[in-house]
């Protein structure tokens, strides 16, 4: 039997040191419902731009006192539409400034329809350990629906190819609750992925994002807005049959092998963000860089958009809003130290919405989906 | 100090939007009393929420000297009046100034609703009414089809109508002529004890008090002592003169005169509209006729939105005070809202002018509850009291019986929407008492209705059911029983005390029903099922249930952007600060406000 501090701390714990974060800004096309920082049809600055992704490394090198990095995640945009030769050696350019610890995660985005096998052969060469594969839906009609330019089929064959590149690490992305999405659908999306035998899962609701298209879709009253309690019933369904097939939930809406990078995020830890738009963590400094890619491949180490840093009050605030995602739960004893009050009362107060066993306090199946509402209710 | 015989003191009447400012504004022209470098738009309007609104609610005067064709330079005296129904009483004291109204009427909308309650209000004053025909140079203007209904309303001879235009100044020399040769002069004593009425009075930061007044008999100097007849309050006259159109001191205001008086008053409730002027060491024995005291018609509770905002508030409301006589208030206390003041107000549109005045000269935010009536409630131990907030409302088995004010409304419609009109008035409990034809095609309803059926929407539905067409005016005319019960609303199986409503019987069911639907729809989803219920005593009439919030946000944090994570649940915290907490419910502004427009009709 572990203590409570030893099982809030279980998923926690695997977070590493230090990451790198990589922004690769292209995409082969715009989907509707991403309001990420990706560009269609600029891929010819991609040399340039990789070139500014190791400069920016550089600058962060010399400037910080930095840990050796526990994990690398190259996102997007879709890294793998690049030549995986550039993406290769960027990543080596990157690991030689930034080093990498014996157990380095090396995550590679990837939409299905980039992942053929030679690419991920190389990638996984190269020293990438982790490919995380777009997946989104298992049903053409959804796909189809989110404007995704990928079938099915695509995805299994993605993570086939990733299994015999030599991917002991797959993880497969899944969207849930698009209006026109039905729950035999989404239930069978989550079947599929399961069969797929994959070796990490995140399941996201469709969040609808003013600046989309279907921002303005919803806005001009040509779409629905995605319904909650649809999105909800569909998001129990996920815990139901992930937890079935043997999938542990360890953060919100992620189940599986934890993603040692994302863990950073969620712990507070320190990373490195590169490119353009890209959020880094560093010293205690929350900072972002300015989103225009051509002026980034130009003059990476100018860009800085805004920083912050944040008084005691607000880090205690923002662990405790970052924590609860994490479903090991929360120290009491050590939340409440952080907020300066006991937050006993309030947790008291949340009954079926948190549940309190001893010091240890977590989300139950309700609270889960109202994590905001707790976050705001415990930080207030 | 002109000879009587020469003055003439005239008022312009008319229903809104036909033009009368604008019609003013070239008669200030005219007589040059003001410089075409001073000119702008409703002159005679100062407050920016007259021009705004294109309504004047405060009366002005002005003075004015008119060369006539008879070669005598006349004094006129024009006086502005209020154009609302909530300030009948104010019209009918500055009518009480003159011996004349020019009645102006839209050369394309024809005679409306405030144009025969005016010209009502100007007959019974014993005015000379000359009958105008203003904006005939717009493209819609039928000059000849208005002239028939006024010759059918007024009985005046064709050749006794005016035709202008207030924008291009077409006509408006031979109006004034007519001023001259048809106004009769003044006719009051000189010699006299002093009789001045005052028909408006403002409040201004730095002067105090300054009255508008009519000198009927007698006259008023410079240092003299007046007494108010009514409050009986004593001053010197510090500064008398007249509007040219800026004050202008004179030494001495004579009997016929129109002017300005500031004396020292610093509240305008020692110096109320109506009341009469006398001279303190030579009091005339009689007040003029029709004083009454300002009767709040319409009830509303308003507080802070802000607990904190409570003492800004009362400031607020006293420094208001000092220029609105007609506004009372008193403290109050609601289980709902906190501590805030129940107003009392002439109108609906007095009530939105001293919350918008209360917001935007004050800079505070405000929750209005739904406006209310003041009932008379006979009780059973035989005492009477009057209930002008619905959570007073005694229990029923106290409850001898309860009457309501009522009003004789006058509706003025093409003939085609007097199916839509009288279906609207009998779902508002409306009683038909007379019915005419003004023109073939024009129609005068009259209805008694009860007041509290007129204050939500009526003026909007009656606009939107006769494209815009209809005009409505009305007049108070005491209480009538009626078979009431107070509906509570229960957030949470607790009474919210703001948002309980005296209604009809009969109508109480479905009000209850279209307020509780109004508020699962403005009430956001909380951690738990929320019942609303709508109840007469303990039966429940409706129930409506807010849903337990499923989910908030189970988006990907993408990239370790925790700023913009952070961001929003800050954002979200703001959010529920800036609701008000019934019990463990939050209820946001929003449901106050759309409370008020739910209607007691089915869907």
């Amino acid at each position: 039997m572990s203590t409570v501090a030893e099982r809030a701390q279980h998923a926690a714990s695997l977070a590493p040191a230090f990451g790198v974060y990589v922004h690769v800004p292209f995409c082969p096309s715009k989907c509707p419902y991403c309001d990420f920082n990706t560009y269609v049809g600029l891929e010819p600055l991609a040399p340039a731009y990789l070139h500014a992704l190791v400069c920016e490394a550089e600058m962060w090198k010399s400037r910080h006192e930095l840990a050796e990095a526990g994990s690398y995640f190259i996102g997007g945009g879709t890294p793998t539409m690049l030549d995986e030769h550039l993406v290769a050696s960027t990543l080596k350019d990157l690991v030689s400034i930034f080093g990498a610890a014996e157990d380095c995660e090396v995550t590679v985005e990837a939409n299905p329809e980039t992942c053929d096998a030679s690419r991920l052969a190389f990638l996984r060469e190269a020293g990438v350990n982790r490919l995380s594969i777009g997946g989104q839906s298992f049903s053409n009609n959804v796909l189809q629906l989110l404007g995704r330019r990928h079938s099915a089929e695509a995805t299994r064959r993605a993570v086939r190819e990733a299994r015999a590149a030599g991917f002991d690490n797959v993880s497969l992305d899944l969207i849930f609750g698009m209006p026109g999405e039905t729950d035999a659908e989404w239930n069978r999306s989550l079947i599929e992925a399961v069969a797929l035998e994959p070796d990490h899962i995140s399941c996201y609701a469709l969040t609808i994002e003013s600046g989309t298209a279907f921002g303005a879709d919803v806005a001009a009253g040509r779409m629905p807005s995605p319904d909650d309690d649809v999105q909800a019933v569909r998001y129990e369904t996920a815990l139901d049959v992930l937890s079935a097939a043997g999938y542990r939930h360890y953060e919100i809406s992620n189940w599986g092998l934890p993603s040692r990078h994302n863990l950073i995020y969620w712990t507070q830890g320190s990373y490195a963000g590169l490119g353009a738009g890209a959020h880094s963590h560093v010293d205690g400094v929350r900072s972002w860089n300015r989103k225009n890619p051509r002026a980034y491949a130009e003059s990476p180490t100018a860009m800085r958009e805004g920083e912050e840093r944040l008084d005691d009050r607000e880090r205690a605030v923002e662990w405790l809003q970052l924590r609860l995602r994490l479903v090991d739960g929360i120290d009491l004893n050590e939340a409440s130290k952080r907020m300066g009050r006991d937050l006993r009362p309030a947790a008291e107060a949340l009954g079926g919405i948190v549940s309190i066993d001893g010091d240890l306090m977590t989300l139950t199946r309700r609270g889960l989906l109202i994590e905001n509402e707790v976050a705001i209710r415990l930080t207030a | 100090m002109p000879e009587q015989h020469l003055i003439r003191n005239w008022c312009v009447v008319a229903h809104i939007d036909h033009g009368k400012s604008t019609l003013a504004d070239r008669i200030l022209e005219i007589t040059h009393a003001v410089s075409q470098r001073e000119m702008r738009e409703q002159y005679l309007d100062r407050m920016d929420i007259e021009r705004e609104r294109g309504i004047t609610i405060k009366a002005a005067a002005v003075t004015l000297q008119y060369p006539a064709k008879d070669g005598k330079t006349y004094t006129f005296n024009l006086i502005d009046t209020p154009g609302h129904v909530d300030f009948t009483y104010e019209v009918s004291r500055a009518l009480l100034a003159c011996e004349g109204a020019v009645l102006v009427v839209d050369a394309s909308q024809g005679i409306e609703a405030q144009t025969l309650a005016n010209l009502h209000l100007a007959l019974e004053a014993d005015l000379e009414i000359i009958p105008v025909v203003n904006k005939i140079d717009l493209p819609a203007a039928q000059p000849e089809k208005v002239a028939e209904e006024i010759q059918q309303v007024l009985g005046s001879k064709p050749e006794e109508i005016f035709f202008v235009s207030g924008k291009t100044g077409e006509g408006v020399e031979e109006l004034l002529d007519a001023v001259v040769r048809r106004v009769p002069p003044p006719s009051g004593d000189p010699a006299a004890p002093t009789r001045a009425l005052i028909f408006d009075s403002t409040y201004d930061a730095y002067r105090g008090v300054i009255s508008y007044v009519r000198v009927v008999d007698g006259s008023m100097s410079k240092r003299s002592s007046i007494r108010m007849m009514a409050t009986k309050a004593e001053h010197s006259v510090e500064e008398i003169g007249v509007m040219a159109p800026d004050q202008k001191p004179m030494d001495e205001l004579g009997a016929g005169e129109v002017g300005y008086l500031i004396s020292g008053i610093k509240a305008l409730r020692e110096a109320q509209v109506g009341d009469t002027v006398t001279d303190a060491k030579r009091p005339a024995k009689e007040a003029l006729p029709g004083y009454r005291e300002p009767k709040p018609m319409v009830f509303a509770g308003l507080y802070p939105m802000q607990g904190d905002d409570y003492p800004a508030l009362r400031d607020a409301l006293d420094k208001l005070r000092l220029n609105d006589a007609a506004l009372i208030y008193e403290p109050e206390t609601s289980k709902a809202l906190g501590f805030g003041f129940r107003l009392g107000f002439l109108g609906l549109l007095h009530m939105e002018i001293t919350r918008e005045r209360l917001e935007r000269e004050f800079n505070l935010e405000l929750v209005a509850t739904a406006p209310t009536v003041g009932y008379r409630v006979q009780l059973t131990n035989g005492s009477e009291i009057i209930v002008s907030n619905p959570s007073d409302m005694p229990d029923p088995h106290l409850v001898e019986r309860i009457a309501e004010p009522s009003v004789s409304a006058l509706i003025l419609s093409p003939k085609e929407y007097i199916g839509t009109l009288m279906e609207l008035c009998m779902a508002r409990r409306g009683v038909l008492d007379g019915m005419h034809y003004l023109s073939a095609d024009r129609v005068e309803l009259r209805y008694r209705l009860p007041l509290s059926e007129i204050i939500f929407d009526f003026f909007d539905q009656l606009k939107a059911r006769t494209r815009g067409y209809a005009s409505l005016d009305y007049e108070p005319i005491g209480y009538q029983p009626a078979d009431l019960v107070r509906l509570d609303l229960l957030i949470n199986a607790e009474p919210v005390d703001a948002f309980s409503a005296i209604v009809h019987r009969e109508k109480a069911s479905v009000y209850g029903r279209n307020l509780a639907e109004k508020l699962r729809e403005l009430i956001p989803r909380q951690m738990f099922d929320v019942p609303i219920q709508a109840a007469i005593g303990s039966k429940i009439v409706a129930r409506e249930t807010v849903k337990a919030k499923r989910k908030d946000v189970l988006a990907k944090c993408y990239g370790g952007d925790i700023t913009r994570k952070r961001k929003l649940l800050e954002k979200q915290k703001e959010g529920k600060r800036r609701m008000k907490q019934i019990g463990s419910v939050e209820v946001p502004q929003e449901a106050f406000i759309a409370a008020l427009r739910v209607g007691s009709e089915e869907k």
